[in-house]
């Protein structure tokens, strides 16, 4: 199978994926999370985001569907709307694609790089 | 009774343009969300500093971002149910039905869920300032 067949099946794939990730992630965050009452804080969304490991796991499968799917998107548009021949096409994927690995790194690194989440999850221990 | 040249306008639109309204939607609200992301992506990166991160809350409390909010909703409905209609017709299913299902569907049943979710944002909007 050509690769713009099996990026074609991509698209439609993330995409069916994307409406059960944001169903998840809504569930998650918005609705099994303490944060509907009161005001939203540092603290509730700190203690929200990093109480259950599997939902940093949706989270960021969710990010790196969203970018796939985005991006990809984005370049559609652009290679639709660009004269540009066969090599101009392949500089428009190659800085997408950095853009998209650099996207992806500053998203997870927000929640692996986050030196807050220790003292978080003493407090979370502490509520329980 | 006699069809005015207006209400032959809009049928002709909504008959002969479904498709093509469809594809631009999905470009347009596709290109939104991926800013979205962008503003979301570095909201969340904020977590690490939680005076900057309560500072960001406190804008995203004022009027006009809560309407953005709503905004949102709205886009992101009709992404969603667009792109449903979208991988039917890729997948062959409801071909010739395809113009009723964007109409009834995606702008229909996306209108019903918007008014759903739109309705308690707008209420919880305070338009006197943060609390």
């Amino acid at each position: 199978m050509y690769w713009r067949a099996i990026n074609w099946y991509l698209q439609r794939i993330t995409g069916a994926a994307l409406l059960l990730l944001l169903i998840m992630h809504f569930w998650v965050e918005h609705f099994s999370a303490d944060v509907r009452h009161g005001e939203l804080n540092f603290q509730t969304v700190q203690t929200r985001f990093f109480h259950n490991p599997w939902f940093v796991t949706v989270d960021i499968l969710f990010l790196l569907f969203a970018l796939y799917h985005g991006l990809n998107g984005l370049r559609n548009i652009i290679l639709d709307y660009s004269v540009i021949g066969k090599n101009g096409a392949r500089v428009i994927t190659v800085v997408l694609i950095l853009i998209g690995l650099v996207w992806a790194w500053w998203g997870i690194d927000a929640f692996s790089g986050n030196n807050l989440t220790q003292n978080t999850q003493q407090l979370t221990s502490a509520n329980h | 009774m006699t069809t005015s040249t207006a209400q032959l306008l809009v049928r002709k639109y909504r008959w002969r343009y479904a498709g093509m309204i469809g594809y631009y939607l999905q470009r347009v609200t596709g290109l939104a969300l991926l800013g979205y992301l962008l503003l979301h992506v570095h909201t969340i990166n904020l977590l690490k500093d939680p005076a900057k991160f309560d500072e960001a809350l406190a804008t995203f409390r004022s009027p006009l971002f809560k309407l953005a909010e709503i905004g949102l909703l709205a886009t992101v409905i009709l992404h969603a149910l667009n792109g449903i209609r979208l991988t039917m017709v890729d997948c062959g299913v409801g071909l010739t039905k395809q113009r009723q299902i964007f109409w009834c569907f995606a702008i229909g049943v996306g209108a019903i869920l918007f008014l759903a979710g739109a309705i308690p944002m707008l209420m919880h909007i305070n338009f006197q300032g943060a609390k």
